[in-house]
């Protein structure tokens, strides 16, 4: 079972992935809000075995620059040294730097920021244990986060990632499918009420043909994830209610 | 409006997670975590209504196999073990077994990780029966976690019980669920658990239709077989253990064993070698012997030992064959070579270098597959008397020892070509254990003969599938769409026409050639666009591609796509409107020399398919003066020079034997072939291929330019001086040097070495030449490093060099013209070739193709040659050249027939060998014969029925000038 081979070859037409998964399936997610006190705004996302939390501080005064026209994000994502299975220090990690970029861009302009001048909105991401799909719960986490914090969005911002592998589009893909030799994979983050993509984020090369497909799988996992994280604000503002 | 959809329901249990302890190769412990989940939704392959409809398209019947074993008359289902799929595939391969069968896949992911190729075949039962494969990994029922120190054999014997329990509780007590086991202490245990089990033994002995498969059947070593008395009274350990594999990879790690493939000498089956590198220089190392060999078989992936230096020996000159060997003589002629040999070595061969010896220490990995040939016949009166079911095999492949087989069938299998697969090869058995796969029709039989070469040849030869022919459109209602006409350059109005050989169906390439004035000519090669047709990832392009190349045997063509393609719609035929591939030049009318190089998809409409000679009379009549006459002359001037600008630069011409035709003049009786006809060369003929070569050149070069990463190209590497040895010694023999130095050199010193009294001299020392050379072999540009080095083709001399000109039988053509359909911007790149690594092992794919394609043809003319022989009914006196001096034979060259006999020396001691100047002389009557010496040779075909190889017809050689006189059958090789 730990084959390289992670769908079935064209000649064993199986439908489960190397996880018991169908190509379309996203991995079970459980959310949680407000999980910590001290910070502005919380939560916890479980992708899978791939575990997050985010936290959000602000809008708060600027520390330096600010700008007069709206509030400025600022994104810190971690791979904390326990999260895979050596231990490693990654705080330097060019990839890390790369994803805070892109989350900082995703929040950027999903938070209606013009409501703050002069202030500014920490998301700090920490990715407690890594099985791929890292930037799409990431983005999924600090979307909630927002949300608990107060701070008004546009949507809810959903995202998922999608790859490619033996002719055929997969949905979230784990570590395992991550790492196999040349596997396209795909992240889209949207809003999913204006279907407008906010982020997509490819690495490995997909083919011209094959875009489309894996494009719809990743919005179709969009989907899913959106109806989890939804009843799970809805229970969230019931729980506060009671 | 967007809204969001829940979680599919049937994955129950929410991220099961499972962790394991992995080693790195690096040697570090990690540890492994893995979520998975369990399902309720898997089907169980039966009209079922608790199970969710499946779109699968096995369904599994409630009446399956009713009435068909005397140990369950009911009806059942089977579900086989591992260990039953690991050894008796063939059983549950035949048809005679049953059709219906359950697999699961806890059992076929253990297979696939411990035996790929084993997988593969299963997967291709599995698509011929009716076999469901149950997902019981992923099932919620059947899933068990592994417990701690539970081995993984425990473990997945565990899994398939409890599978097995969940489906007598799903479909209830009407129908069974049957383990078959393979050995009774396995069944011990499943019963003990309470399940239905018996061993394929069992099951297939009260089976009611059962005498084919019984022979079938796998019997574990530890089962004695039934044996000859006199070989239980040498019962021994014949061979030294093999070491553990953790050993080996130890020591091969250490630089104490090599890891190699094995390959057994095709004349001396108690010789073999292998290929290392020994302190980064390539070393090939003999290995002599039967203990040293242990047990290897040819193709193995074996780990040897290498031996002492003072052990070292020279590479053995004996033809050995097995037909000279019978059981009881064996052991006596395995020591006799080697002694003689060695006798020799210290006599004449001081000047000869040593090659190591080493002998096989373990085996890595069998490569076994099932094997061709005949059962050895037994004496018939002990066959009246007794029943003995154990017989020996006698494999086709000389490379290949006799395996011990049981059957019951003796009578009816006699006379018949078999196949045979080998079991195992215990320590104590001279010989490897089999069993009988399926018989492939008589002995002698055109048919089956045929068949047996492609089988032996490893070619795919079925029919073209349903799905692949599906591909295919309509060859009557079929013309150019609109699109495609409007999209093409038109050339339809051009003067062009096709030369081919005589009876060519399959016309890949057309020509023309306009004056443009000012001096130049535009030349145009056009080359059947057969991409328009194969689309990649469709089951046409897969079929071509596992194809690869078509195989042209003597009297039969194995078509690498349809005919409906190769013989019609993609061939350029005359006046009809086909789609093409375009090369077009502008050429220097005076120096041949290209300008300019354009490459375009285009429309033509042949005005003339020629034949070779065709084309030479219409050069050749000074009446004719139409358009295509005249580019025919055009070409034939430009062709000249650009062949002279070629050879100048060092391009070797290497003649094989001029190619022969058999002329079959009694059509109805295919058996007879009674006139051999050689191939006519002519001026035409070069002409073509100058201009092929013109346009490969042009494409690879327009390739590597624009995808360097991705181009496929084809290379000849320059050989080492050493391989010259051969040829450079024979040579020295008669007073000729030759200059390996460089291509060019070698073309020069092969033009000087001519003799006026033999004019074959110089085509058998250029025969030679081409046995000295490496092959070409097609790779992918991005996995090559060195391009300067290695892109070259040394036989052609260009630096680079691909294969664009034949796309209808070579898939690599149909590579390059998609590559380069790419290139001009015509159509997308198919997503597999963006890699070049897939690349690469496409190559490997169509080079290994390709070399047994040339094998396989070579083998029908031999086959050919003997029905020849066959059919004049009386021997045949021939002229022939010596073409090889070995120890105990001489390999004599036959050009009328282009075939090599081989004549073996009655009695050694009669013939003294000197392996320095390549002479052999023969003691009783003082004749000195030296290589490319002139003979006779009477040839004439002996019916081997009575001996060792029933059956057989061999082809009888005997020196008639200068006479020796001879009663011992000599073989043809």
């Amino acid at each position: 079972m730990e084959s390289r081979i992670l769908l079935e070859s064209t000649s064993v037409k199986t439908p489960f992935r190397i996880d018991g998964r169908k190509p379309h399936e996203v991995r079970s997610l459980t959310c949680r809000l407000g999980v910590f006190q001290q910070a502005d705004g919380s939560s916890y996302v479980k992708l899978g075995n791939t575990q997050v939390l985010a936290t959000v501080y602000g809008p708060h005064d600027t520390r330096g620059k600010s700008n007069p026209e709206k509030s400025i994000i600022n994104c810190k994502f971690r791979l904390s040294t326990f999260s895979k299975s050596t231990r490693r220090n990654l705080h330097r990690d060019i990839r890390s730097i790369e994803i805070s970029n892109n989350l900082t861009q995703v929040f950027d302009s999903a938070i209606l920021t013009e409501l703050y001048p002069h202030s500014q909105i920490d998301i700090y991401l920490e990715v407690v244990q890594s099985d791929g799909s890292d930037y799409a719960a990431c983005i999924n986490a600090a979307s909630l986060a927002i949300i608990d914090a107060g701070i008004p969005i546009k949507d809810v911002v959903c995202a998922c990632s999608a790859g490619f592998i033996d002719n055929q589009p997969i949905t979230d893909i784990n570590a395992v499918e991550e790492s196999s030799n040349g596997t396209p994979i795909l992240t889209i983050g949207m809003l999913p009420k204006d279907k407008q993509i906010l982020s997509m984020e490819s690495s490995g090369g997909i083919h011209l043909d094959n875009l489309n497909d894996v494009m719809d799988a990743a919005i179709e996992g969009c989907k899913s994830v959106l109806f989890i994280m939804k009843q799970t604000i809805l229970n969230h503002i019931q729980e506060l209610k009671d | 409006m967007f809204s969001g959809e829940p979680l599919t329901s049937s994955m129950t249990k929410a991220g099961n997670v499972r962790s394991f302890y992995l080693k790195t190769k690096r040697g570090a412990i990690v540890k492994i975590v893995r979520e998975y989940y369990l399902r309720n939704d898997i089907p169980c392959g039966l009209e079922c209504s608790t199970c969710p409809i499946t779109d699968c398209s096995t369904k599994l019947s409630r009446k399956s196999r009713a009435q068909i074993n005397k140990l369950i008359p009911k009806a059942h289902l089977i579900v086989p073990d591992v260990n039953v799929l690991n050894n008796q595939l063939d059983v549950i391969e035949s048809s005679t077994f049953g059709d219906e069968l359950i697999l699961l896949k806890t059992d076929l992911n253990e297979i696939r990780s411990t035996n790929l190729s084993l997988f593969k075949r299963l997967m291709d039962v599995k698509g011929k029966k009716n076999i469901f494969l149950f997902e019981n990994q992923f099932n919620e029922h059947t899933y068990v976690e592994r417990l701690p120190k539970e081995t993984r054999e425990q473990y997945i014997f565990r899994l398939a019980i409890s599978a097995i329990k969940w489906y007598q509780n799903h479909i209830g007590k009407k129908l069974q669920i049957v383990l078959l086991v393979n050995d009774s202490s396995t069944k011990a245990k499943a019963t003990a658990e309470g399940l239905t089990c018996f061993t394929l033994v069992e099951y297939v002995e009260n089976l009611h239709d059962n005498v084919e498969l019984l022979d079938k059947v796998v019997r574990p070593p530890d089962e004695k077989m039934e044996v000859d008395q006199a070989i239980e009274k040498a019962a021994k350990f014949l061979y030294p253990e093999h070491l553990p594999l953790a050993i080996i990879q130890k020591g091969i790690k250490e630089g104490k064993y090599y890891q190699a493939k094995f390959a057994t000498n095709r004349d001396n089956y108690l010789e073999g070698s292998v290929h290392i590198t020994m302190n980064g220089e390539a070393v090939r190392v003999l290995i002599s012997g039967r203990e040293n060999m242990n047990r290897a078989v040819n193709d193995d992936i074996v780990a040897i030992e290498i031996a002492p230096k003072e052990e070292w020996k020279s590479k053995s000159d004996f033809v050995l064959t097995a037909d000279l060997i019978t059981e009881d003589k064996d052991e006596k002629e395995l020591e006799e070579p080697s002694e003689l040999e060695n006798k020799k070595d210290k006599k004449s061969e001081e000047g000869v270098i040593k090659r190591p010896t080493g002998k096989v220490v373990g085996i890595i990995k069998r490569n076994w597959r099932q094997y061709c040939g005949i059962i050895r016949e037994r004496d018939a009166c002990i066959m009246k008397n007794t029943i003995i079911t154990s017989h020996f095999f006698v494999p086709i492949d000389k490379r290949i020892p006799m395996i011990r087989i049981e059957t019951r069938q003796y009578d009816s299998l006699k006379s018949q070509r078999i196949l045979v697969a080998i079991d195992n090869w215990p320590r104590d058995s001279k010989f490897p254990r089999g069993h009988y796969v399926r018989a492939l029709g008589p002995i002698g039989d055109k048919a089956t003969e045929n068949e047996i070469l492609l089988l032996e040849h490893d070619i795919p030869h079925l029919q073209f599938t349903k799905s692949v022919m599906n591909c295919l459109p309509d060859p009557d209602k079929w013309s150019i769409p609109p699109e495609e006409l409007s999209k093409r350059l038109d050339f339809r109005d051009k003067p062009i026409c096709s030369v081919d050989p005589p009876g060519c169906t399959d016309i890949d390439d057309a020509l023309h050639c306009i004056d443009l004035g000012n001096g130049t000519y535009e030349v145009g090669v056009h080359i059947a666009d057969v991409s328009a047709f194969v689309k990649p990832n469709t089951p046409l392009d897969q079929e071509a591609a596992n194809r690869s190349t078509t195989v042209y045997l003597v009297d039969n063509r194995i078509d690498m796509i349809p005919t409906v393609l190769s013989s019609n719609l993609c061939s350029l035929m005359e006046n009809r409107e086909r789609q093409t591939f375009s090369v077009i030049w502008k050429l220097n009318a005076k120096t041949a020399e290209v300008i300019d190089t354009r490459f375009a998809k285009s429309v033509i409409k042949s005005r003339a398919a020629l034949t070779y000679a065709e084309a030479q009379l219409r050069i050749d009549s000074k009446d004719s003066k139409d358009d295509v006459t005249q580019g025919l002359r055009r070409l034939n001037a430009l062709a000249k020079k650009l062949k002279k600008k070629r050879i100048d630069k060092g391009a070797l011409v290497l003649a094989s034997l001029g190619e022969i035709k058999f002329i079959e003049v009694d059509s109805e009786t295919a058996d007879n072939v009674t006139k051999i006809e050689s191939k006519q060369l002519q001026d035409t003929n070069s002409m073509v291929e100058e201009f092929m070569l013109l346009a490969n050149i042009s494409v690879a070069e327009k390739l590597y330019q624009e995808v360097p990463q991705l181009a496929l190209l084809r290379h000849h590497p320059k050989p080492s001086a050493a391989n010259f040895d051969e040829l450079v010694q024979a040579c020295k023999s008669h007073g000729f040097d030759i200059d390996v130095q460089d291509g060019k050199s070698l073309a020069k010193s092969l033009d000087g070495a001519k003799d006026p009294k033999n004019s074959y001299l110089n085509l058998m020392i250029r025969m030679i030449t081409t046995r000295c050379m490496t092959q070409a072999q097609y790779f992918c540009s991005g996995k090559m490093a060195d391009p300067e080095n290695n892109f070259l083709h040394f036989g052609l001399a260009t630096p680079i060099y691909t294969h664009f000109t034949s796309p209808i039988r070579r898939y690599a053509d149909l590579i390059v013209h998609r590559l380069l359909s790419h290139v001009i911007g015509d159509t997308n790149l198919d997503p597999v070739l963006t890699s070049s690594e897939k690349i690469q092992t496409l190559c490997e794919n169509i080079n290994y193709r390709h070399h047994q394609a040339q094998l396989a043809s070579r083998a029908s003319i031999k086959l050919h040659t003997l029905i020849y022989i066959k059919s004049v009914k009386k021997p045949l006196t021939e002229e022939g050249y010596i073409l090889f001096v070995r120890k105990n034979a001489l390999q004599i060259l036959v050009p009328r027939l282009a075939f090599e006999a081989t004549y073996f020396f009655e009695s050694l001691t009669d013939w003294e060998y000197d392996g320095l100047t390549c002479t052999v002389k023969y003691l009783k009557k003082d004749i000195t014969l030296r290589q490319f010496d002139p003979v006779k040779i009477k040839l004439s075909l002996i019916d081997k029925s009575t001996e060792f190889r029933k059956g057989v017809e061999v082809i009888d050689v005997q020196l008639i000038k200068p006479l020796i006189e001879s009663n011992v059958k000599a073989i043809s090789t």
